[in-house]
C-alpha cells in the first residue's frame, strides 16, 4: 500500500549527517531482519528435532521450549523495528492520499509524532523495568532482562526512524501520504 | 463505558488519520491510561506489550505462517493449480472455478488470507487474465476466495480466537472446515450464476494422463490438512507442534520436488519472521488495552449495557455482526478481536452461544474487512501483485461479499454448522 517515501529518496535530499543516519539505520534493519530470520530458523530446528526425537525415542527435551520462547520473542521485538523501517505496518491512508498538500504534510507530522509519542511511552518504563529483572528466568541461565532487552532497543530505533520522518517531512525532503499515480518527488523525471 | 468509548473512538479516529496501526493501538492505549490515572505507572506500556507478545499459546502463528510461505517457495501452489485445472477447468469459467478450489486447498496448508493472496493469488490472476477474464473480476474473485484460508484450518485467527477465548485448539480447527467449505461452494454457486450471462471462457478438457499426473503431484497438498489436523485432533502434537511439523512436511515436499533451494527458504523464512512480528506485535500493544479495560471494568459495563437493551439471542447475533463487519472496514482482525472479544464474550455465554460458534461468526465476519476498503489489506495486497488499481477493485469486489455474507448468517442461525464436526470427532461437551 502507499506510505510516506524514504526520506533519502525525497525532494530536495536532506543533509550529509541526516543520509548518514537514514543508512544507518537501514543497516541496522537489515542486520536485524537476518537476525529474526535465524531466530526462526532455529526455533524450527529445535522444534522439530524435539517433536522427532518424542516420536522415535520416547524423548522430549524441557530446555527447547524455554529456548523457543526466548528466540520468539526476540524474533517479535527485534522485528518491530524492520516491519516499521520497511513500511509494513498497516496504515489506513485511502483518506490523507486525497487530502492537498499542506493538510497533508500536517497529517504526516501527526502521525510521526504519534509514534514518537508511543515510543517514549515504553522507554519512558525501561530503566525501572529493566532494575526489576536482575533474576535468572525459569530454566535459562540468563537474567529476565535479557527477554526484555531487545523491545527497548528497537524502541529506541523506531524513535529516531519516526524523528528522521517528522524532520524530512517538516523540511519539506519528502512527502507524507503518497499517492501511487504522483511523484513522490518534486522534480522528479518519471 | 466513557473509557471503552474513548479508547476504542480514538483508536479507530487515528487510524483513519493515517497513523500506522500499532502506533494508533498503542497511543489511544497510553491516552486511555492517563484518562484513568494510570499516568504515573511508567511500567504499564512496556511490560503489558512484553506480556502480550509473549503468550506461548500464540507461539503455533510464525510456525504456519512459514509453512505457508515456504509451500509457496516449493511450488506446492503451482501443483495445486494444476490439480484443481484438471479437475474442474473444461467447465465453463472454469478458471474461476479453479480460483475457488485452490485457494480452498491451499487453505488447508496456509493460516493467512494474504499468504494465498500474494502467492497462488499472483498465478491465478495471471492465467484468467490471458484466458480473457476482465482483470478487475479476476483480481477481485482471488481477493474473494482468499478469505476461505483464514476459516479452514490450520488458522491463524482461530489460534487467537482460542487464546482469547480459552477454547481448544482442535475444536476450533473442525469448527472451520464446513463453514470453509460452504464459502468455497457459495463462491461457486455464485460464479454458476454470473457466468450465466457474462461469457466466461472453458478450458480444454485434461487427458487422462494429464489428470494422473495432475493428481500425483497434488497429492501432497491434499494430505498436508489431514496431517495437521490429524495430529492436533488426535493428540500427537500441540498447535505450535503441528506448525512446526507442518514446516517439516513443506521443506520435506520442496526436497523430494527438488524445488526448494537456499535462497527461496530464506526468503521464505525472512517474511515469515516479519510477518509474525507485526501481528505478535499487533496483539502486543492490543495488551495495553486490554489490561485497561479488564482494570476499569469495562467489559462488565458494556455486558450489562448490553444484556438491559438486547434480551433476544438473535437479536444479539445481528447486532455483533454488523458491528464486527463494520469494524473489520476499520481495524485489523488480531486488535479487534483482542478489544473486543472481552466485552462480547460474556454477553454471548449469557445467551447461550457456543464460544466455538461465536467464534466462527466473528472470525468470519472480521475477515470481510480484508477484501472492503478502507483498510481492506487483500485489496492493497492484490492491487500490488495484479496492477489493478485499488478503486477499481473495490467496486468489482462488492457483489462478491454476498456469498460469504450470505454463509455468515447461516452460521450464526444454526449452530450445527460448526458444531457437528468438532462434537463428532471430540464428543459432545
Amino acid at each position: 500500500m502507499p506510505q510516506t517515501p524514504r526520506p533519502d529518496e525525497a525532494m530536495t535530499g536532506p543533509p550529509r549527517p541526516v543520509r548518514h543516519l537514514h543508512r544507518l539505520l537501514d543497516g541496522v534493519s537489515v542486520g536485524f531482519k537476518v537476525a529474526i530470520t535465524l531466530c526462526l530458523a532455529v526455533m524450527v530446528a529445535l522444534n522439530l528435532f524435539n517433536v522427532i526425537s518424542r516420536s522415535v525415542l520416547g524423548v522430549a527435551y524441557g530446555w527447547i521450549f524455554s529456548w523457543t520462547m526466548l528466540l520468539f520473542v526476540w524474533m517479535l521485538l527485534l522485528g518491530l523495528f524492520v516491519f516499521i523501517r520497511d513500511r509494513r505496518d498497516v496504515v489506513v491512508d485511502v483518506f490523507m492520499t486525497r487530502l492537498p498538500g499542506m493538510p497533508r504534510r500536517v497529517a504526516g507530522l501527526f502521525a510521526c509524532a504519534v509514534g514518537i509519542a508511543v515510543m517514549l511511552a515504553i522507554l519512558r518504563g525501561a530503566p525501572t523495568l529493566l532494575s526489576l529483572q536482575t533474576a535468572p528466568m525459569d530454566s535459562i541461565d540468563l537474567p529476565i532482562y535479557v527477554r526484555s532487552l531487545p523491545l527497548f532497543v528497537s524502541a529506541v530505533l523506531v524513535l529516531l526512524h519516526f524523528l528522521l520522518d517528522f524532520v524530512a517531512i517538516a523540511c519539506g525532503w519528502s512527502q507524507a501520504f503518497v499517492r501511487p499515480d504522483e511523484p513522490a518527488e518534486v522534480g522528479a523525471v518519471e | 463505558m466513557i473509557l471503552g468509548t474513548l479508547v476504542i473512538g480514538g483508536f479507530v479516529l487515528l487510524m483513519l488519520l493515517g497513523v500506522p496501526v500499532t502506533m494508533a493501538i498503542g497511543a489511544s492505549a497510553i491516552a486511555g491510561l492517563y484518562y484513568a490515572g494510570f499516568g504515573d505507572m511508567a511500567l504499564v506500556v512496556p511490560q503489558q506489550i512484553l506480556d502480550g507478545a509473549a503468550k506461548p499459546a500464540l507461539l503455533a502463528i510464525p510456525f504456519f505462517i512459514l509453512a505457508g510461505n515456504l509451500m509457496n517457495a516449493v511450488g506446492l501452489t503451482d501443483r495445486i493449480f494444476n490439480f484443481c485445472l484438471a479437475v474442474v477447468g473444461h467447465f465453463r469459467a472454469g478458471l474461476a472455478y479453479v480460483n475457488v478450489i485452490a485457494s480452498l486447498l491451499f487453505a488447508g496448508v496456509s493460516g493467512a488470507a494474504t499468504a494465498d493472496i500474494a502467492g497462488l493469488g499472483q498465478l491465478e490472476v495471471r492465467a484468467m487474465r490471458a484466458r480473457g477474464y476482465k482483470p478487475e473480476f479476476a483480481a477481485a474473485l482471488t481477493v474473494a476466495t482468499s478469505l476461505v484460508g483464514p476459516i479452514v484450518p490450520p488458522s491463524i485467527s482461530l489460534i487467537v480466537y482460542a487464546w482469547l477465548a480459552n477454547e481448544s485448539v482442535a475444536r476450533l480447527f473442525l469448527a472451520g472446515i464446513v463453514p470453509g467449505v460452504l464459502v468455497a461452494l457459495s463462491f461457486i454457486l455464485y460464479i454458476r450464476v454470473v457466468s450465466t450471462w457474462t461469457p466466461m471462457p472453458r478450458e480444454p478438457r485434461a487427458t487422462f494422463r494429464q489428470f494422473g499426473t495432475a493428481a500425483l503431484e497434488g497429492i501432497p497438498a491434499l494430505v498436508a490438512p489431514g496431517i495437521i489436523l490429524g495430529a492436533i485432533v488426535f493428540g500427537f502434537a500441540t498447535a505450535t507442534e503441528a506448525g512446526v511439523i507442518a514446516c517439516g512436511y513443506s521443506i520435506l515436499i520442496g526436497l523430494c520436488y527438488r524445488s526448494l533451494n537456499w535462497k527461496a527458504a530464506w526468503d521464505a523464512m525472512a517474511e515469515s519472521a516479519v510477518l509474525s512480528a507485526l501481528i505478535m506485535m499487533i496483539i502486543g500493544f492490543s495488551q495495553i488495552m486490554g489490561w485497561l479495560f479488564a482494570f476499569e471494568q469495562v467489559p462488565q459495563a458494556f455486558a450489562s449495557g448490553i444484556l438491559e437493551t438486547i434480551n433476544q439471542r438473535w437479536i444479539f447475533m445481528s447486532f455483533t455482526i454488523a458491528l464486527l463487519v463494520l469494524i473489520g472496514c476499520f481495524m485489523e482482525a488480531s486488535p479487534a478481536k483482542i478489544i473486543l472479544l472481552p466485552l462480547l464474550l460474556p454477553v454471548a455465554d449469557a445467551f447461550g452461544i457456543d464460544r466455538v460458534q461465536f467464534g466462527m461468526v466473528i472470525t468470519l465476519a472480521l475477515l470481510l474487512g480484508i477484501a472492503t476498503p478502507p483498510l481492506g489489506v487483500g485489496l492493497y495486497l492484490m492491487s500490488a501483485v495484479s496492477g489493478v488499481r485499488f478503486e477499481k477493485l473495490a467496486v468489482a469486489i462488492l457483489p462478491l461479499m454476498i456469498p460469504p455474507i450470505f454463509v455468515l448468517i447461516l452460521i450464526a442461525a444454526f449452530p450445527q454448522i460448526t458444531l457437528w464436526l468438532p462434537d463428532l470427532v471430540m464428543g459432545p461437551r
